[in-house]
């Protein structure tokens, strides 16, 4: 996918213990890049210092706009961080307008589970669909909501944490994450994959589980935002021929079966897609007021 | 393209425009017809400048054949019909199809399993018809109408028979690919889903005691009612932060029967919701409840003007 003739993106993925950031030219991103944050430092501005020395590495003219992936919640509209798990000093971060004054380019900023669904709207398994959810099953779990080919606008930049949902006895992201394998069988879910390629009947079983769990967030998506595609991406997502059938017998007692007629989940494992997902946050918005210039000119003429 | 195409392409998005905008303010001043069909009673007015100008709420024979009950439909809407009339709004406790203007199995009434209602009421009257929800119409009409006027993102969270809402994202209905969004009531909850915990009825089935009467006995401080209006509050409070987790909204306005009782267990409801981990987002957070009692006919108008507006984007 061409993004843009001339000119490149550079998408940033901030996590809790280390920063991401590649750049892409034309269709093509290059190598991406990391460095380790001071998560506990208490001053906000180490980390800042981190995130533009690893930009400072990609930059050049002719970048266009920037992107950033935050593990919280964000002003979309104004660039700043609000709420980051992981990262105690950063209250009300203006980070948009910190590195738009270095860079003299557009910022974005957004949810890095957003980012994600972005990603894969515009890079992986999203891209001939407009409304679909995309859900990523790491050592948590998130997700992003896509409506009409664009991030939906919500209040907060706090749609689609499907994983913070009330469910049994806790959330859902404790039972549909890597955090369920080491919780209620003491192993990894990498380990797990191992043995159920052995054939070894308790990793198995681990992941029929799983898939059950999973089963009822995919149901509970479905009644909330309705989407006509899950994407599930993430770590988890690789061993998905363990836990798809127990997942879909799961799905398979939802209440409204019209709805599921054309209803699909499928895995994805696009690689960097957190920091492609970031990079393409520029082309969400850029083309998200191009839509809303011309609403605003056929109202005001 | 040549240059002589582009001007007079020009031409033609100048003259949408203007007639867009002649749309926009006329818009609240055309009257639409609002329906609300609630299982055993109709209630149709009309709506102009905001207000109904005249209502009339009928109760009907649920158990009816299709067709009879579509006679009652045409004859009510008949009764609020005149000359100035531009279009009819509906809204239907069941799954609709929004593009093509059928409902499914709708809630109360067993025989309207699958009703062309759209096609079967433009033909009928003449007129442009929408067709969405009861949830989908509470949200819109309260954006229009009530208390979530002036929000971009909204949630209208209906707590009666049934327990849904519709969602509003930048002043629009937000519907999902088969109208079943905000099926929020189905979600998994304790041993049920939601609405087993948050309906009218399960006062009933679970205290023996209606909804109606517990209401009644909480406004006399009644300590037994209020104590159970205070655990339903807990109930709501974790619907509440699945709400804000999956479609984040400025504010939840709260309708249905139940939003009656909305005194009583906002306290406890806000006990839970504050457990939200994100202070910041859960700091503007605003619910209240409706009070509006014509809400459902004002929703289903107010599909008319959600349709018109949403058309001058597309």
């Amino acid at each position: 996918m061409v993004l843009t003739n001339n000119g490149a993106l550079i998408g940033v993925d901030l996590g809790g213990t280390k920063v991401a950031a590649g750049r892409i030219d034309g269709a093509q991103l290059g190598e991406v890049i990391y460095k380790l944050i001071p998560a506990n430092s208490d001053d906000p501005r180490d980390i800042i210092d981190v995130i533009i020395e690893v930009i400072d590495k990609l930059f050049d003219e002719q970048v266009l706009g920037i992107g950033i992936g935050i593990p919280g919640l964000v002003d979309r509209e104004e660039g700043i961080v609000n709420d980051v798990q992981n990262i105690p000093s950063w209250k009300e971060v203006h980070l948009g307008n910190i590195l738009e004054t270095h860079y003299n380019v557009p910022v974005y900023l957004d949810n890095d589970a957003n980012c994600f669904a972005l990603g894969e709207s515009r890079f992986g398994k999203g891209k001939d669909e407009d409304d679909f959810v995309g859900l990523t099953l790491g050592t948590g779990m998130g997700g992003g909501i896509i409506k009409d080919g664009f991030l939906i606008p919500d209040a907060h930049c706090g749609s689609g944490e499907f994983g913070n949902i009330p469910y049994l006895n806790s959330i859902y992201e404790d039972y549909c994450s890597g955090k369920f394998f080491v919780a209620e069988y003491g192993f990894k879910g990498e380990e797990l994959t191992e043995a159920a390629n052995q054939g070894d009947k308790l990793a198995l079983k681990a992941f029929d589980e799983f898939g059950k769990h999973l089963g009822n967030a995919v149901k509970t998506i479905k009644l909330a935002v309705d989407p006509r595609k899950v994407i599930i991406g993430g770590s988890v997502a690789q061993a998905s021929k363990f836990f798809e059938k127990s997942m879909w017998k799961s799905i398979s007692d939802f209440p409204f079966p019209r709805a599921m007629r054309d209803f699909e989940v499928i895995f994805s494992d696009l690689k960097n897609i957190a920091v492609l997902g970031a990079a393409s946050l520029y082309l969400d918005r850029t083309k998200q007021r191009a839509v809303e210039e011309v609403v605003a000119a056929n109202k005001s003429s | 393209m040549s240059l002589l195409t582009r001007v007079v392409e020009k031409k033609v998005n100048k003259q949408t425009v203007n007639s867009h905008k002649n749309k926009k303010v006329l818009m609240l001043k055309n009257s639409v017809i609002g329906i609300s069909i609630g299982g055993k009673t109709l209630v149709a007015g009309k709506v102009k400048d905001g207000r109904i100008e005249k209502s009339i709420t009928r109760k009907i024979n649920n158990r009816a054949p299709e067709d009879e009950v579509l006679s009652e439909v045409f004859g009510i809407i008949g009764e609020v019909m005149d000359d100035e009339v531009a279009g009819i709004g509906i809204g239907v406790p069941s799954l609709v199809d929004v593009e093509k203007g059928i409902v499914y199995r709708v809630q109360n009434i067993p025989s309207w399993r699958e009703v062309h209602i759209r096609e079967i009421l433009e033909n009928h009257f003449g007129l442009k018809v929408y067709v969405n929800n009861d949830a989908n119409c509470f949200a819109i009409g309260e954006m229009y109408f009530g208390k979530t006027a002036g929000y971009s993102n909204s949630a209208g969270l209906i707590l009666g028979a049934g327990v849904g809402a519709g969602i509003i994202f930048k002043g629009h209905l937000y519907s999902g690919t088969n109208c079943g969004a905000g099926e929020f009531g189905e979600i998994p909850f304790r041993h049920f889903n939601y609405e087993y915990y948050l309906n009218d009825a399960y006062f009933e089935y679970k205290y023996g005691v209606s909804a109606n009467t517990f209401l009644n006995r909480a406004k006399k401080k009644d300590k037994i009612a209020l104590a159970i209006f205070e655990h339903y509050g807990a109930d709501l409070g974790n619907l509440i932060k699945t709400i804000l987790f999956t479609i984040d909204p400025e504010i939840i306005v709260i309708g249905g029967m139940l939003s009656r009782a909305f005194p009583f267990f906002e306290k406890s409801m806000w006990e839970i919701v504050n457990t939200f981990p994100y202070k910041h987002a859960v700091s503007k957070l605003k619910i209240v409840a409706s009070g509006q009692e014509d809400i459902a006919v004002l929703g289903a108008a107010a599909l008319y003007y959600d349709a018109h507006n949403q058309r001058m984007i597309k």
